[in-house]
């Protein structure tokens, strides 16, 4: 134990010795930090969940429907902004849609409210039909959808109030059914059936569940850019390794009396050391300087130790692995890129698809933001994220096992 | 023939008091068999030269003596315990100076000499003591604090052979420790092995250059093709020589060599 110590603080000794190093080590971090932080402020910001839709709407009717469907999509509130630009012909409404300057064009026809209020029953001829715009195959744009959920919700109104006092009439002219002379109020009895369509909000209860996540731009940014980092750092696990054997110190060390586990694990533990404090440092200055959110200290803490494991035990088993130092790059590039990309670092985790998801569970990154967003961001306890840090100790271990079955510890030497 | 040779010439020194017994060790890598049952034995105190052609196989027998590399067959044993059966023990008795610069360069050299007293176990202030008397005796006491990055090449050489001296072991095995220094470090390492030598440690010595191992062996052994072809005193092996050719000191142990491993040019 004495000599693993050892082996660490004389790796620990070189890294400190190297001060512009660790300026850098911390510095690009924070300046990545920083810019992508600002740059996607609002992608996370509570502000950035209003959606906001332009309206081509060209009403040459001029009455009812069309009163209706303005009406219904005069909306300005904090989750919607609908904005209606009128227009004089339905040639216009087209060519604004088709230059996307509007998301979409409505056109309601001249005779198109008589045509409705003759009722369902009756087939509207379809010049008379209200015609909505949109980019062909855009079924899937939230803003298509809105509009059209609105649109359809009136025009559904509107015929089935008609189709309600026609009811009503058809009842009172059967045979046998007497309803006294101008008893039957057309106006209101479809004005009733408008309200009561308008009025679900009354029957349906809205109840929230949980705690509505809290994000700070920087909540993901900090964590995701510090684990990407982090992994960038396996590069000086693997060159200090591969360095020694290269310089001769790594075979005076192993002529000396030491246990191999406690030759890699020095090495192992000089870098989580190295990788930890880096870490610790960028969440220290993301807290102070950035503000974010830390419900949950110990198992922030943890995470970051377990993390800092991981990270440290794949780079000693990415140096048992390859064979000289031009190998390095390539490899920690891609598995830092992949490993980024699929667990979180540059996004939310929870964004992307579920079998996406399972497959980062290969990488470290996917276990580290996972549990960072489970804790900073949805606010999840102790217990909840203790799945996550256990994953990423067993993680480094297995590694590091794997690494001591086939770390080359004698290159084969030749005969000299 | 030869090899029958060695073996005669080394029953004919019954050594002194044996600090190091090398019997049969054998390697090969592949298909190329690198060393070939190569047995010798070194007293105590001696100092014992191994020469030999590059690729003679001098440097994979120094490797399996010190527990670097797994021979294929054989034992070494140091002070009487085995290097292949007590690993750990045997090597807290030797130290090796390897051929290239083993040391960290950014570190300084008392630095350097520090984490290798540390990794053998020695106590804080003992290897502190240590570490000063040994740059003392490499005479680079007074640069001590400074980057080895900074060092020539010789003082770089002498802190090689400082380092292996921090545990005190009893067998020393240096891999051709002149290589590029200039006359005056090449004196001073030459000194400092005359004084190990008179404080009773062993020394195994390998070198290309014949006037060291004059100067320097009590006894020598030469190798090639993984064999040791020739052992004895400097006197004994001079007395090897094709007598039709005129062999002289200072260059007679250059020309033996010549004379036994032959002109042509080695990897």
């Amino acid at each position: 134990m004495k000599t693993l110590w050892a082996i660490a603080k004389k790796d620990i000794m070189h890294v400190v010795k190297d001060k512009t190093a660790l300026l850098l080590m911390i510095a690009v971090p924070l300046a990545v930090i920083t810019v992508i932080g600002l740059a996607f402020s609002s992608l996370f910001n509570a502000n950035s969940g209003q959606l906001t839709i332009s309206v081509a709407l060209s009403d040459q009717d001029n009455a009812t429907v069309g009163k209706a469907i303005k009406q219904a999509l005069n909306i300005h509130t904090k989750d919607l902004d609908i904005t209606i630009t009128t227009y004089p012909n339905a040639e216009r409404v087209r060519q604004q849609v088709e230059a996307s300057n509007e998301s979409v064009g409505i056109v309601i026809p001249t005779g198109a409210s008589e045509a409705i209020n003759k009722g369902a029953s009756q087939a509207i001829p379809s010049d008379k039909r209200v015609q909505f715009y949109t980019l062909p195959n855009n079924s899937s744009d939230a803003r298509v959808n809105v509009i059209r959920m609105i649109v359809d919700k009136v025009l559904q109104t509107q015929l089935i109030s008609n189709e309600s006092v026609r009811q009503v009439y058809q009842v009172c002219n059967q045979p046998g059914n007497h309803c006294a002379p101008n008893t039957i109020n057309g106006p209101a009895i479809s004005g009733a059936v408008i309200q009561a369509t308008n009025a679900t909000e009354n029957a349906l209860q809205p109840v929230s569940a949980g705690k509505a996540p809290e994000i700070n731009t920087f909540d993901q940014v900090i964590p995701g850019y510090a684990i990407f980092f982090a992994l960038f750092g396996l590069n000086s696990v693997a060159a200090t390794i591969l360095q020694e054997k290269e310089s001769g110190t790594f075979r005076r060390l192993l002529i000396a009396p030491i246990h191999k586990y406690a030759l890699l694990g020095g090495k192992l533990l000089a870098q989580f050391v190295v990788t930890l404090v880096q870490i610790g440092i960028i969440f220290a200055i993301g807290y102070f300087v950035f503000h974010m959110h830390v419900p949950d200290w110990p198992a922030l803490i943890l995470l970051l130790f377990g993390t800092s494991f991981a990270a440290t035990g794949l780079g000693i088993l990415i140096v048992s692995l390859v064979r000289s130092r031009r190998q390095i790059n390539p490899v920690v590039t891609l598995v830092t890129l992949v490993t980024s990309a699929l667990g979180g670092s540059w996004w939310p985790l929870y964004m992307e698809p579920e079998w996406m998801r399972n497959v980062a569970r290969v990488g470290i990154t996917a276990w580290a933001m996972e549990g960072l967003n489970n804790s900073m961001l949805f606010g999840k306890s102790f217990m909840e994220v203790l799945p996550n840090i256990i994953a990423l100790f067993v993680y480094g271990l297995i590694c590091f096992l794997i690494a001591l079955r086939f770390f080359r510890f004698q290159e084969k030497t030749a005969a000299a | 023939m030869q090899e029958s040779l060695a073996q005669q010439q080394e029953r004919s020194h019954p050594a002194r008091s044996t600090s190091i017994e090398v019997q049969k060790l054998q390697k090969k890598f592949g298909k190329h068999e690198a060393v070939k049952e190569v047995s010798f034995t070194i007293a105590t105190g001696e100092i014992f030269g191994l020469l030999g052609p590059n690729g003679a196989g001098k440097s994979t027998t120094i490797n399996m003596m010190c527990g670097y590399i797994q021979p294929d067959s054989g034992d070494t044993t140091i002070n009487g315990i085995s290097v292949a059966h007590n690993s750990r023990q045997a090597k807290r008795q030797l130290g090796v100076v390897p051929q290239e610069m083993a040391l960290y360069t950014d570190l300084t050299a008392i630095e350097n000499l520090d984490f290798f007293g540390e990794i053998y176990g020695i106590p804080v202030r003992e290897r502190r003591e240590r570490a000063e008397d040994l740059l003392r005796l490499v005479g680079l006491y007074e640069r001590r604090k400074e980057a080895i990055r900074n060092f020539s090449g010789g003082m770089q050489r002498r802190i090689n052979i400082a380092i292996a001296l921090m545990h005190r072991p009893s067998f020393l095995m240096m891999d051709e420790p002149t290589v590029g220094v200039d006359p005056q470090s090449r004196e001073h390492i030459f000194t400092t092995i005359e004084q190990l030598r008179s404080e009773g440690t062993t020394i195994l010595y390998t070198t290309h250059y014949m006037e060291e191992a004059e100067r320097l062996c009590d006894r020598i052994a030469i190798m090639d093709e993984g064999q040791i072809i020739a052992m004895g005193t400097l006197e004994e092996l001079l007395a090897l020589r094709d007598h039709t050719q005129e062999l002289r000191r200072p260059h007679g142990l250059q020309e033996l060599f010549i004379q036994l491993t032959g002109k042509t040019l080695r990897d």
